[in-house]
């Protein structure tokens, strides 16, 4: 896989990215952890797929984390989405936001997840405990 | 009298439109085509994929453009269902 900074097709690596985020002006770190569940819409989950776009999702993202990072003035803000086949309790996406207080750091954190889940050209498509596949109807 | 122009373009399609459309990767299209009428075109083609093309959005080069886009030569169209990452 080409290399991109936030998509990756390898296990996100949560403690490292968390301690890349820790700033000598931030007193609030943020840590957002997108994983995979057991369960939606009543039905029993095993697997989730996720493919993307993997250069406009890149760009995507990396647009959201800059305007992020200019409207809350943030220290620092980082987001990477895994692509491929994900297992239950595995993370699919991680956002970190580092800012002086808190009440920015959770804002900026909630607006970047809520803007790549609506914005970047990112699919998944669950795989059900009864065999069956299923494409999320994603956001319109 | 006035012969139609036509012009080749590249399309590909993600996530379950991929599996819908069972579609060669370079199509005609008559010049002057928008986005818009080459949806309706793919609609009319693929009736089981109608209601999610209706909700799709396309990047052309690699940028979201607008349904007034009108398709040039050579151009590289994806056709993105509603996106659901996170």
């Amino acid at each position: 896989m080409e290399l991109f900074k936030h998509i990756t097709d390898k296990k996100i690596e949560t403690e490292s990215l968390l301690a890349e985020a820790y700033h000598q002006a931030a007193g609030a770190v943020v840590l957002f952890l997108g994983n995979i569940r057991n369960h939606h819409l009543g039905d029993a989950v095993d697997q989730v797929h996720y493919e993307a776009h993997l250069k406009m999702a890149d760009i995507s993202i990396a647009t959201i984390l800059a305007e992020a990072q200019q409207k809350w003035e943030l220290h620092y803000a980082h987001s990477v989405h895994r692509v491929g086949t994900l297992t239950v309790t595995e993370t699919a996406v991680i956002v970190l936001t580092a800012c002086s207080h808190r009440q920015q750091s959770y804002e900026a954190n909630r607006y970047i997840i809520d803007r790549i889940k609506k914005e970047s050209p990112i699919w998944k498509r669950e795989a059900l405990q009864d065999g069956s596949q299923r494409w999320s109807e994603g956001n319109v | 009298m006035l012969k139609n122009k036509f012009l080749k373009v590249e399309v590909q399609y993600f996530a379950q439109l991929a599996q819908l459309i069972c579609s060669k990767n370079t199509e005609t299209v008559l010049e002057g085509t928008s986005i818009q009428g080459f949806m309706q075109g793919l609609c009319e083609n693929y009736p089981a994929a109608e209601k999610i093309l209706k909700v799709s959005k396309v990047a052309v080069n690699e940028e979201m453009k607008e349904l007034d886009y009108v398709l040039k030569a050579s151009d590289a169209l994806c056709v993105f269902p509603p996106f659901s990452g996170g």
